[in-house]
């Protein structure tokens, strides 16, 4: 009856095969997607009904729509190798990085009103909606099997944080940041599409299993084969300026720098898991059958970006500057598990992305909690004597630090063996891999350990910007990290059997 | 022997102290009680352990204990001992109790210093009974974190955070190198269809399936971690350095148990898992080994600080346990695992000893000290045994465990032994010229004013040194009570 209501008014012809062929659709394998676009709806709504007074009803929703999301994925979505005519896939990637994106979304979201506060910045809604819908647009990014989901994705993250960087009104670093960020990443993103283009061009579809299809078929040969090695380059350009990999990096210090804490650490962590998981999708999975003409050129990124990020972080006074080049030579670790491509490179990237999430996260949380209206907090005079006011913040920032350097029993530690070990298990010229891999992060303790010791043996700051202590939010936040950092390691075998799992759907 | 975990709980028992003393929050007096009683029952439950070896008859691994923890790689917890590393396990324990005892008066956040002092004990502990080399990694690094605090924070110089760095970045290198020879071995030795792993027993039986050069390379890269802790020449830069400016309890540790970790290594994951790479550079070992010990006496000779002095002196020491070890035959290792157990009692009493001098004349200044004997007899009389201990005079402990080891040595090479016994010589001077430089002749020009009023030796200092001299004569007169018990090991660790 409705239906021949809405019918004769909307001039439309619906009837019932058509509403049957709308519940076949799989919304099932969207599930979290469906909750977190509710969510910023339901935020932008929001601000129009609720009072000045109870903006933080608007963090409890953000962080309630992202749990719900992560939930939903574990309980409620299907589980599927594709869906949507195969263009996402609802597997158990899909899920391990529900958990992470999404994780890591909800809590950097419960520590920005303290950051705002403190800053002297209103966080309005847009804020949170944007941030909601980044997190959104990584997650897609994760779990798409096309290039045009792939793009869509790519673009709707990219935008969102574009705008959160230049989140700051009046700070010229905060726009100069939001500009920068803009410009050079949509000249990537321009290289990346002209990429895909190409690489439809060749195989005729912009399906992931089409195309690889088409490469195990014909491989780089034949008259398109110059167009694929073309496409694949500037593909591999856009990955790379994603990633932050050298020397596409030079963007991310100033934009790290000139973001707000809350925003940077979502870049440096979600980007980074989104970008690495689309990494294995795309090249590990897609690209697999020309893997002899991408592994040298992940093999090469791999090394300058280790090599650079760490020899550029020694020489930082900026505790901001210095974990932004850190999260580049990160990149760098990760991208060597990429290059080895055996089973043990992908399910150690995986690990070591979960390690890294939590132990990013935590670092830049400390800072966030430190920093001032005028940007102070961010140098590492600062850090100076940290531990006499705030050794709680200190013993946070020490077990972050630890594990980025890699120090056992931190999850940190076994990330590197993972994906050292798998570089060592292709033998060859792969072990080079594992050997600037280690060498680099001889260099990298140097500037973790410089931090701890301001922290712990330096005399006393005279430049205290905190007093008192940090909310409960911040303090849940940076439990949660630090915790996490350690308790990863300790349970090191099931986080692994669990990317073990995770990894299955990519061959 | 039942399931009950001991080893574990000797292993983690002193960070669970630490804990409490971080949670505890005490006063200085109570924290001290606490770290007393704690490392004391941690040693009595070494010694416990220790006696299951009593009769010398285990020569393999006991009390093994083993749990899964990153299995691609072959990772999993794995501890065991057999009676080299029981004996070592003990004298850890014992150590850092004297360690414990001598650490009355803390200057600043004293809980976190004890807390610190514990940890390290137990990342020595960890580091003696694994038997997965992802397990021995990890407690190799655990021992680094906390060394790095108590000599950057607690050192005495302005200098210490240089110290506390260099120390880190030395040894950090050589760990990482270590890591990646790990990893390798891992994966090359994986037989077809099986899965890679780390534990000490199966890598042994697995290895002879490589290739010389690459047993070679993985050797060598094991040996750079070691030779760094241990340390040999030429990477022990870090080593006077770090003894000079930690607080005596920390150097305790450091000289007496921490070195003897990198000798170790040498021992169970040189020579027992590479068999014939060690052979192939064992002259080259027993040549560094020799330089430390004509490097570290000579320049013992040119110091005038007494703990410079004291550190060159170690490293002189520790270079003859290395010597015995690349020796490669049953009596130069017998005696080097002997002399590890000496050096580790006599090197903690004479740095003890350094500090009650210290103590009362204000400074480490050897300029500072002279003809002290007249007035204080007694302190004059320990160090004259301690000296005497540490030239390897015999009828004091060192002498037995110098003798196998030039035993030892001669039967590799003739030269060894008369390079070796040029060694002793040189200890013999540099001891006997700082005892009369401190306690014989005229009085310095430049003696502080607080030794007007110095006391000879406290009944507090007698409970410190007499079990601890004791121990010395004990295991001079009779050697033997410490050699059967591990020498079995020791003849199925050469086989």
């Amino acid at each position: 009856m409705g239906l021949s209501a809405i019918n004769v008014l909307y001039q439309v012809k619906i009837d019932k095969a058509e509403l049957d062929k709308l519940s076949q659709i799989e919304w099932g394998a969207l599930l979290p997607a469906w909750i977190v676009s509710g969510g910023i709806l339901l935020i932008l709504l929001a601000d129009l009904i609720l009072p000045k007074s109870q903006k933080n009803a608007l963090v409890i929703l953000s962080f309630t729509t992202l749990v719900a999301a992560i939930v939903s994925a574990f309980t409620l979505m299907d589980n599927k190798a594709s869906a949507f005519q195969g263009m996402v896939a609802a597997d158990d990637l899909s899920r391990y990085m529900a958990v992470l994106i999404f994780g890591a979304g909800a809590l950097v979201i419960l520590a920005s009103p303290d950051y705002f506060s403190r800053i002297g910045v209103e966080a309005r809604s847009e804020y949170y909606a944007l941030m909601l819908a980044t997190v959104t647009g990584m997650w897609l990014l994760t779990v798409s099997l096309n290039l045009m989901v792939f793009f869509v994705a790519l673009e709707l993250f990219s935008l969102a944080l574009y705008v959160l960087a230049g989140f700051l009104p009046r700070s010229l670093r905060g726009h100069e940041a939001g500009f920068k960020y803009f410009l050079l990443s949509s000249f990537a993103t321009a290289f990346m599409l002209y990429g895909m283009a190409l690489l439809f061009g060749v195989s005729g579809t912009t399906q992931f299993n089409g195309i690889a299809a088409y490469f195990t078929k014909n491989g780089v040969s034949g008259d398109y084969g110059i167009l694929a090695l073309v496409g694949l380059g500037m593909l591999s350009v856009g990955f790379a300026f994603k990633v932050s990999a050298v020397p596409f990096h030079m963007w991310t210090p100033d934009v790290y720098e000139g973001s707000p804490t809350p925003v940077t650490a979502l870049m440096a962590v979600g980007t980074k898991a989104a970008i690495i998981a689309a990494f294995l999708r795309v090249f590990t999975g897609m690209l697999e059958p020309i893997k002899l003409q991408w592994q040298p050129i992940i093999f090469v990124l791999a090394i300058l970006t280790m090599i650079v990020g760490n020899l550029m972080a020694l020489s930082q006074q900026s505790v901001k500057r210095l974990l932004a080049y850190s999260a580049i030579a990160q990149a760098g670790y990760l991208l060597v598990g990429i290059a080895s491509d055996n089973s043990l490179g992908r399910e150690g990237v995986l690990f070591y992305l979960f390690s890294y999430t939590l132990m990013t996260l935590g670092a830049f949380t400390v800072i966030l909690a430190l920093e001032g209206p005028r940007g102070e907090g961010q140098d590492i005079s600062y850090f100076t004597g940290l531990a006499r006011h705030h050794p709680g913040l200190a013993a946070v920032m020490t077990v972050c630090l630890l594990s980025l350097g890699g120090i056992p029993p931190t999850a940190g530690f076994f990330g590197k063996a993972l994906v050292f070990g798998s570089a060592v298990q292709e033998g060859g010229w792969y072990l080079a891999l594992a050997l600037v891999g280690v060498a680099t992060s001889v260099i990298a303790v140097f500037y973790y350990f410089r931090i701890v010791v301001q922290m712990y043996m330096a005399g006393d700051s005279t430049r205290k910007v905190v007093e008192g202590r940090p909310g409960w939010a911040l303090v849940f936040v940076l439990m949660v990290t630090s915790v996490g950092t350690l308790a990863l390691g300790i349970l090191a075998g099931p986080a692994f059997e669990w990317a073990k799992q995770a990894v299955v759907f990519l061959r | 022997m039942s399931d009950f975990p001991l080893l574990s709980l000797i292993i983690f028992l002193p960070l669970l102290g630490a804990l409490l003393l971080l949670v505890l929050r005490l006063p200085q007096k109570a924290s001290y009680w606490l770290s007393v009683v704690w490392s004391l029952v941690v040693f009595v439950i070494a010694v416990g352990l220790l006696l299951n070896f009593a009769d010398g008859s285990t020569s393999g691994f006991a009390f093994t204990e083993k749990l899964e923890w990153l299995k691609p790689l072959g990772m999993n917890y794995q501890v065991a001992v057999d009676s080299i590393s029981a004996w070592l396990i003990a004298l850890t324990a014992f150590v850092s109790l004297v360690a414990a005892f001598s650490a009355r008066e803390i200057q600043g956040r004293h809980n976190y210093f004890r807390a610190w002092l514990l940890t390290l004990e137990t990342g020595i502990l960890g580091v003696f009974a694994a038997t997965n080399l992802l397990n021995f990694y990890v407690f190799w690094e655990v021992m680094l974190i906390p060394a790095y605090f108590l000599i950057g924070r607690w050192g005495i110089t302005r200098e210490r955070v240089k110290s506390a760095i260099r120390f880190v970045i030395y040894t950090l290198v050589g760990s990482l190198l270590m890591l990646v020879a790990m990893l390798a071995l891992a994966f090359l030795t994986v037989p077809a269809g099986g899965q890679p792993s780390l534990d000490l027993l199966v890598l042994k039986e697995r290895i002879g399936g490589l290739d010389r050069s690459t047993q070679e390379w993985l050797f060598l890269a094991f040996a750079a971690a070691f030779a760094v802790k241990v340390p040999l020449f030429p990477l022990q830069a870090w080593q006077p350095d770090a003894y000079a400016e930690s607080p005596t309890p920390v150097t305790i540790v450091l000289a007496g148990v921490m070195s003897k970790t990198g000798t170790y290594g040498f021992l169970r994951f040189g020579i027992f898992l590479f068999p014939t790479a060690s052979q192939t550079f064992a002259p080259l070992i027993c040549i560094l080994a020799l330089a430390s010990i004509i490097y570290g006496a000579l320049a013992a000779l040119g110091q005038t600080d007494l703990k410079r002095l004291l550190a060159y002196s170690s490293l002189s020491h520790t270079g003859f346990i290395v010597l015995g070890l690349f020796a490669l035959n049953n009596q130069g290792i017998n005696g080097a695992v002997l002399q590890m157990i000496n050096h580790g009692i006599t090197t903690p009493a004479l740095f003890l000893a350094a500090t009650a001098l210290s103590n009362r004349t204000g400074t480490t200044e050897l300029a500072g000290m002279a003809g002290l004997q007249s007035r204080m007899p007694r302190l004059a009389a320990l160090f004259l045994i301690l000296s005497l201990a540490s030239l390897g005079l015999p009828g004091l402990n060192q002498f037995a465990g110098e003798f196998l080891i030039l035993g030892g040595a001669w039967q590799a090479s003739t030269w060894y032994a008369v390079i070796g016994a040029v060694g002793v010589v040189l200890a013999a001077w540099y001891s006997i010229r700082l005892f009369q430089l401190i306690w014989h002749g005229p009085r310095a020009e430049n003696e502080s004013p607080a030794l007007a009023k110095v006391l000879d030796m406290r009944p507090v200092e007698y409970l410190v040194f007499v079990p601890l001299v004791a121990l010395i004569v004990l295991l001079g007169l009779a050697p033997a009570l410490v050699t059967s018990i591990f020498d079995g090991s020791v003849s199925t660790l050469l086989k």
